[in-house]
């Protein structure tokens, strides 16, 4: 690989034009990240007056609370569904996108609109939407007969966050399967036709497979996505109810650290949640390293 | 085997002004190959694309053995195509490559396996079965394109451009191969290309392509020799037939007796039917001379001044750059052009 030398006139100069990006580095992720690992491996009293070295005692303590353990499956389970509708769906758009000759920038653009959207913001749109008193998703559901409460019903609850959360991350898989689309040459889909492979046909055997670098790279955005940046999503909604249906592991690092001011617990938590962004980031990299060349 | 018929076929884009294909037919024989030939944006890729059914028929009509085929799938037009880039599936071995089309046609497995190997076995491709098309070279994975046409037996192939991925040395015996392998299966074939060269050597019949339509059709060899009009005469041969306006070729034509066209046609003379001829009656200083071997090409000016002539001389007596060379040339080998339409003079 032939690599761009440039040589800087004075030596501090470099060092200054990366400053900012360390400074910021050290300063929203190293420094909490290191606090956290030094919180979770200490104990507070309920009145903040006395702390105290206890190793890894609120790991433990957390792999055998069956609150956590739950939380863990309802995260999975969630984050498996956010992903799987928010890729397929969008997945759809693309193919139809695909197609579309005129006016194909529009419907691009329009399709983008949503990932603009903060989560808070999202979530509190489709909360609206499925307000059982007010909502106009929740009356038109009583209409064909189901009686939809997302404050009761721990199902609806669920549905509710993966589609705030879903709605929002369609526009940026949308996108990732667009440019997969158009990647791939239009020659291959003639080849296919000719090879007598209807559209569907085509899609399944010769679109989807080329695709598939792309979707696994976006399983692990997603997920990811799911893990750590819906937050916003649950706390405007659900809160985490009813119950604790609706608990994801952020919401519960967030919930135990400032509602419940277990900060040793918290911590251990927040450490166990950068265990798994480190996982699943090698993962990508790993992968997409060696991601099939065409 | 099956005759493919053009009529009137036209073409036009939407949005677009002017027809890409204003309006041709053509007929081609079952078991002939037959060459489209013609610089880019002639409509050549465009008509083998409509007989493909990947470019919609605007107008006329097209039909593959009798049976008329403008709203036909591709599919269902009995048709293979081999792509300028090949288009293999980037995913499947050249075993699933081969197969694909069969497969989707409902073919047993058993009788897939051995048609892929029989086409395999034809192409030399059988120990390579197994890989993946990007472990392939260049000239494997255009014999694999080749494989996939030919494995479905079809009433046509289709080639758009098949060798201009390839270096000069493999594209000539590869050339070699396609014909050979046309004659074997007899398939009624369609090949486009821009290189008259290739055009020449591949061709039972050559059909010149100008602006969307057809300029000459013909046998290669009558095409070269009696060129219909200055477009091809100037598109079909290497180096291009040198082409005299009326003033500068009257010598010419009144040293070969044609008196009645002297100073009034264009004259046009291929290189290699000039020869040196003392006392001549054109004369010619020389430039450049490029030697390529068992010939040379001569490159110089005749004493207008701005004439530019090109002559393809044999032999190693060859004359040096600023000497005069004196040269004739047999009357047969005139070629006279009308001055107003470049239509051919008889």
């Amino acid at each position: 690989m032939r690599t761009k030398k440039v040589t800087f006139r004075h030596r501090w100069l470099p060092y200054l034009l990366v400053a900012p990006q360390i400074a910021i580095t050290l300063v929203f992720f190293i420094w909490p990240a290191s606090q956290a690992l030094y919180q979770s491996v200490l104990r507070q009293d309920a009145f903040g007056l006395k702390t105290e070295f206890v190793g890894l005692a609120n790991f433990a303590k957390l792999f055998n609370d069956p609150l956590y353990l739950e939380s863990f499956v309802t995260t999975v389970v969630y984050s498996a569904m956010v992903a799987g509708l928010s890729m397929g769906v969008a997945l759809v758009l693309a193919v139809m996108a695909d197609r579309v000759v005129r006016q194909a920038t529009t419907y691009r653009t329009l399709l983008i609109w949503p990932y603009a959207v903060a989560p808070a913001v999202a979530g509190v749109l489709w909360w609206f939407l499925f307000n059982p008193t007010i909502g106009i998703a929740a009356y038109a559901l009583d209409a064909v007969g189901y009686d939809w409460n997302h404050y009761q019903d721990g199902g609806d609850a669920m549905t509710l966050i993966v589609i705030a959360a879903a709605w929002r991350q369609v526009s940026y898989n949308f996108l990732f399967f667009l440019a997969g689309l158009q990647a791939i040459p239009r020659s291959l889909t003639e080849a296919a036709a000719i090879d007598g492979a209807g559209p569907v046909k085509r899609f399944w055997t010769i679109q989807l497979p080329l695709l598939s670098p792309t979707a696994f790279f976006l399983v692990v955005v997603n997920v990811v996505y799911a893990f750590f940046e819906t937050f916003g999503i649950v706390h405007a909604t659900t809160s985490g109810g009813p119950g604790n249906d609706t608990v994801i592991l952020v919401y519960k690092v967030w919930r135990d650290a400032f509602e419940g001011l277990n900060l040793g617990s918290s911590a251990a938590q927040s450490v166990v949640l950068m265990v798994i962004v480190i996982a699943l980031t090698a993962i990508q990299f790993r992968y997409l390293e060696n991601r099939v060349e065409y | 085997m099956s005759d493919i018929r053009l009529s009137e076929v036209r073409k036009v884009y939407p949005g677009a002004a002017e027809a890409t294909i204003p309006g041709l037919s053509l007929d081609i024989g079952a078991g002939e190959l037959c060459v489209l030939v013609g610089p880019s944006g002639c409509g050549k890729s465009t008509l083998l694309r409509m007989v493909a059914g990947l470019e919609e028929v605007t107008g006329g009509e097209i039909t593959i053995d009798g049976r008329r085929v403008n709203d036909l799938e591709p599919a269902r037009r009995d048709i293979s195509m081999v792509f300028q880039n090949y288009a293999l599936y980037p995913h499947m071995s050249v075993f699933k490559n081969m197969a694909y089309g069969l497969k989707n046609r409902g073919m047993p497995t058993a009788e897939i396996a051995e048609k892929v190997a029989v086409a395999a076995d034809m192409l030399g491709l059988t120990e390579f079965l197994d890989r993946k098309p990007r472990q392939l070279s260049g000239g494997q994975r255009q014999r694999v394109a080749m494989g996939r046409a030919i494995v479905r037996d079809p009433a046509a192939f289709l080639f758009d451009e098949p060798l201009s991925n390839l270096d000069a040395k493999l594209r000539v015996k590869t050339r070699v191969e396609i014909r050979d392998l046309q004659q074997r299966l007899g398939t009624t074939s369609i090949y486009v290309t821009h290189d008259q060269q290739e055009a020449m050597t591949l061709a039972d019949r050559l059909v010149v392509m100008n602006a969307g339509r057809i300029e000459q059709i013909g046998p290669p060899m009558e095409v070269y020799a009696q060129p219909a009009s200055l477009f091809v005469a100037g598109f079909i041969g290497s180096p291009p037939m040198n082409m005299l306006s009326p003033g500068a070729g009257a010598a010419l034509a009144e040293a070969a007796g044609l008196h009645h066209a002297a100073g009034r046609a264009i004259v046009g003379v291929r290189p290699e039917a000039l020869h040196p001829e003392p006392g001549g009656p054109l004369a010619v200083s020389v430039r450049v001379v490029e030697r390529l071997g068992a010939t040379a090409n001569v490159h110089g000016l005749l004493d207008d001044g701005e004439t530019e002539v090109i002559a393809s001389l044999a032999g190693t007596e060859l004359p040096g750059p600023g000497d005069t060379l004196r040269l004739g040339v047999d009357p047969a080998e005139l070629h006279l052009f009308s001055r107003t339409d470049g239509q051919r003079l008889t």
